[in-house]
């Protein structure tokens, strides 16, 4: 009896049991765009702030960065890199992305060209990704 | 007599009858100055106009931006600075006797530019 008490009592002192979870890595995407030097009206652009970029996975929810702009006219080259989480229970995941050029207006360019990159299933040669 | 100048009209150039939303970044406001002091007289060496000043605001009658513009008929918008939104602006001259009283209130939208949509994006 005294033994079984002692037992209760030392599990009692146990600590809990920590949570796993599993995630499949990024993988890292490299953009590249122009900002606009004119605006939809045909004035030159004098307020740009920069260019959001906006990007999805498999056709969720999209998320975006802000990337500032070269200069407030415009026109320079950009690029960037984003590291997007894959789905591991997707054999193929679809990444798609479009940017948008934002003034000080906190006006936005209308949605410009998507661009649709398939990433190979587990296992395959896909880039820096995987478990 | 008084040697105060009437007040000015006030219109913006640019625009229809009908539309009173502009461009910000070509939005102008214009006035006619006026030729005679409040008692009628015509204007003369004595009593011409020294300055101009334009007072702008968000809400009718209160004029919270206000520019001595010069001896001008019309100045940017975008320069006073105002930005996008709704806005009441009136104009007023002076000469060395006093300050006009103001002009007929201008309620006007400026629009912001849109900028071109990015089409030349590329992912690698």
């Amino acid at each position: 009896m005294k033994n079984l008490i002692i037992v209760l009592l030392t599990a009692l002192l146990l600590p809990l049991s920590p949570t796993l979870s599993v995630a499949c890595s990024g993988i890292r995407y490299h953009f590249f765009w122009t900002e606009p030097k004119a605006n939809t009206d045909g004035s030159l652009i004098t307020n740009l702030t920069g260019t959001n970029l906006y990007y999805s996975l498999n056709g969720g929810t999209a998320k975006s960065n802000f990337y500032k702009a070269s200069k407030p006219t415009g026109g320079g080259a950009k690029s960037a890199y984003i590291t997007i989480n894959m789905n591991c229970e997707t054999k193929v995941n679809r990444v798609e992305a479009w940017a948008k050029a934002i003034n000080t207006d906190s006006i936005e360019s209308s949605k410009g060209n998507v661009v649709v990159k398939p990433v190979p299933a587990l296992g395959s040669n896909a880039a820096g990704g995987g478990l | 007599m008084k040697k105060v100048i009437l007040g000015l009209v006030l219109g913006l150039i640019l625009i229809s009858s009908t539309a009173f939303a502009f461009p910000l970044s070509t939005a102008k406001l214009s006035w006619t100055l006026p030729t005679a002091t409040v008692d009628g007289q015509p204007l003369n060496a004595d009593t011409a106009i020294t300055a101009i000043k334009v007072s702008c605001g968000t809400t009718s009658g209160i004029y919270t931006v206000t520019k001595s513009v010069g001896l001008v008929v019309e100045y940017l918008a975008s320069d006073m600075p105002l930005t996008v939104g709704t806005w009441y602006c009136v104009v007023k001259a002076s000469n060395k006797y006093g300050e006009s009283a103001p002009s007929n209130s201008k309620q006007f939208i400026l629009e912001g530019s849109v900028p071109a949509a990015i089409t030349d994006l590329t992912i690698q």
